[in-house]
């Protein structure tokens, strides 16, 4: 009976690496989770105030005739759009990391590693979704460059 | 002191699962903080170069910034420099943590962790200061 649960406990601690989340990690673990909710929340609420800036827009123009002076807001659909477009991908993005918050937090508090694990996986697609929408910019910022340079040299040719 | 049971010692274990996902976290971590490296050392090299002509541009289009001039640059630079801390951390963590789980290293996987605490601690402080910036914006709007 011994021998038989013997393989049986050596194959499950062949699963695990030779890592563990000790008490220096714990204590790491909890402010990365603390620091990473602050940083998704400030993030949320700044779409948010952003949101609210684009649609009530901004004082852009000002007359001023015969002691009249009058202002205008401008709701620029441009701006709204971007805001609009950002809001949604950055509250995407953010929602993987407050995940990561969350069961990371979760997993300290009741010692569960498999929540903390959880949380990693979380992390992962934060970091993959933030270096694909960076290749993505880097893409598009070499061709505004180059569009920008064969403009530049046809206006040359030009003149 | 805490007590060693099997059942703890099995507890908070990093299996391969989660050893898996967070290798592939480091790998994109890895990749965004030497990009993040790169677009420093870009923007860097764009002040060195063309700085006294976009101050030149500046002051044109917004007469009496040369005064702020200084300020601006030392603010720019603070910045700069905040970040370059904060992307050398996220290297920190991913060169750390890897090499501690290919090592079976748990000391260096907790300096690997202290560096991610690190870099969102950099980056919770400066998304605390974008909101209030934000908010300020608002505040001015009505």
């Amino acid at each position: 009976m011994e021998n038989q649960s013997q393989p049986e406990v050596a194959n499950q601690l062949d699963n695990f690496f030779n890592l563990s989340f000790d008490t220096d990690a714990r204590q790491q673990l909890r402010q990365i989770a603390l620091w990473s909710k602050i940083v998704s929340l400030s993030a949320f609420a700044g779409y948010i105030v952003s949101l609210v800036v684009a649609i009530f827009g901004h004082k852009n123009y000002s007359l001023e005739a015969e002691g009249f002076s009058f202002g205008g807001y401008i709701r620029s659909g441009n701006s709204l759009v971007s805001v609009l477009i950002t809001a949604v991908f950055g509250g995407i993005i953010n929602y993987f990391l407050y995940r990561f918050a969350v069961a990371v937090d979760e997993g300290i508090q009741s010692s569960d590693a498999l929540k903390v694990n959880m949380g990693f996986d979380s992390l992962r697609i934060y970091f993959k979704i933030l270096g694909i929408v960076l290749v993505v910019a880097f893409c598009i910022a070499i061709l505004a460059i180059l569009i920008a340079f064969i403009m530049g040299l046809s206006a040359a040719s030009r003149g | 002191m805490e007590e060693k049971t099997p059942e703890s010692l099995l507890d908070m274990h990093l299996d391969y699962d989660g050893g898996n996902r967070l290798r592939e976290t480091v790998r994109w971590s890895r990749f965004l903080s030497i990009s993040g490296m790169i677009c420093l050392g870009l923007c860097a090299l764009v002040l060195v170069i063309a700085g006294p002509k976009i101050i030149a541009i500046c002051d044109e289009s917004y007469p009496g910034l040369e005064n702020f001039i200084v300020p601006i640059l030392i603010l720019f630079l603070l910045l700069m420099s905040v970040l370059g801390v904060s992307v050398f951390m996220l290297y920190r963590f991913s060169i750390m943590t890897r090499n501690g789980i290919e090592r079976q290293d748990q000391a260096m996987f907790n300096r690997g962790l202290k560096g991610l605490k690190v870099y969102f601690l950099i980056s919770g402080v400066l998304a605390i200061l974008g909101l209030l910036f934000n908010i300020l914006t608002l505040t001015s709007l009505f």
